[in-house]
């Protein structure tokens, strides 16, 4: 099954680009390299202007997850060589990052929505908050 | 395995380099088995941290005005200053690599090289801003010293939970920098490796391996960066 997968998804990426594979290294340029350097130090700066401007407060967070988003594909796709090699690690990438988000989304379910079953397990809310106060303060 | 991979070799017909081992059939296909399994080990790394920054999500929705508050209390400018060496670093690993590939062992040497001092010096920083923390009793959990921290120029109150907060800052910075240092460590076998001229353009797949290894650490930091020393 692994074998079978393996040749589905390397079928679909050499009919992508042709030549992109074979025992030859891709050899990239020197200036692609320092493009994306450059555009790295470029959002990097970015990111800090957009902070020290003091954007709104779900603004900001959006803006820099965004930033850092651009960034680390950057990397992957460059840096990593993602973008030139075989498609089947770009495959086991994604798996991790679906798992990633799976993880993220059933966690905050479940944290997020106590509140409705006990109103002091309340993310949001006043008693909530106020009983983890008191709680931190014992300790 | 010598006397094994020559017999290999004549009844194959083919060229059969002596790092080829005799279980693979091509270069290729052992070049791209080390690098499989260092995409798994990939993929786990991101899960390992995943659990890492849902604290941190999950810890913000708590207490949002705590992390508001702390966040001020870390030092943008050296965090900017470490991405600025991190990101460099990617690039001297990623022109390691290149130099495998068009086999230059000083290119491969001198950017390996570079890329181990430019991680020292993240954690030179790292060690800085640490010693800071400790010195202002700004430390996970109960060691939290908030009195300590006020006299030291922290606001009088910092609502919510800053131990909390703490504790995410420094279980997350400390499981990034252990990363670096392990890297670190990798790099001076690399360098003893391509001293002894053991790479080249048909095999680096150690080299390689250990780039996309630091180039996940690169993208930890990313992320790190801004959801602790800038979000405000």
């Amino acid at each position: 099954m692994f074998q079978k997968l393996r040749s589905l998804v390397l079928k679909s990426s050499s009919a992508a680009h042709a030549g992109g594979h074979g025992d030859e290294p891709h050899v990239l340029p020197l200036s692609t390299y320092f493009a994306v350097f450059g555009t790295l130090l470029v959002l990097t700066i970015l990111t800090v202007v957009v902070s020290v401007i003091g954007l709104p407060q779900p603004a900001a967070i959006i803006v820099a997850m965004i930033v850092a988003i651009i960034k680390a594909s950057l990397v992957v796709l460059w840096f990593m060589h993602l973008k030139f090699d075989d498609r089947f690690y770009s495959l086991i990438f994604v798996i991790s990052l679906f798992f990633l988000a799976l993880f993220f989304v059933f966690t905050s379910m479940d944290v997020l929505s106590r509140g409705h079953v006990n109103p002091e397990e309340n993310a949001f809310s006043q008693d909530g908050q106020l009983l983890r106060q008191e709680y931190m303060k014992k300790k | 395995m010598g006397q094994q991979s020559s017999s290999h070799a004549s009844t194959a017909g083919h060229h059969h380099p002596k790092y080829l081992a005799h279980h693979f059939e091509s270069m290729a296909q052992q070049n791209a088995s080390g690098k499989l399994g260092m995409w798994l080990f990939l993929g786990q790394e991101v899960l390992f941290f995943s659990g890492l920054f849902l604290a941190y999500v999950l810890g913000r929705i708590f207490y949002p005005e705590t992390f508001l508050a702390a966040h001020e209390l870390l030092d943008w400018k050296l965090g900017a200053l470490n991405t600025i060496f991190l990101l460099t670093s990617s690039l001297t690993m990623a022109l390691a690599v290149r130099g495998a590939q068009v086999n230059s062992k000083p290119q491969m040497f001198y950017n390996i090289l570079a890329t181990l001092f430019l991680g020292g010096a993240f954690m030179v920083v790292k060690y800085i801003e640490y010693s800071h923390k400790f010195h202002d009793g700004l430390l996970p959990g109960h060691f939290f010293d908030a009195a300590k921290a006020m006299h030291n120029g922290a606001p009088a109150n910092i609502p919510g939970a800053p131990a909390i907060f703490f504790a995410i800052y420094f279980v997350m910075t400390g499981t990034h920098g252990l990363h670096v240092l392990i890297g670190m460590g990798l790099m001076i076998w690399l360098l003893v490796r391509i001293n002894r001229g053991d790479f080249n353009s048909e095999n680096h797949v150690y080299l390689e391996n250990v780039g996309l290894y630091w180039h996940i650490v690169d993208l930890i930091w990313i992320f790190l960066f801004p959801l602790l020393y800038l979000v405000r």
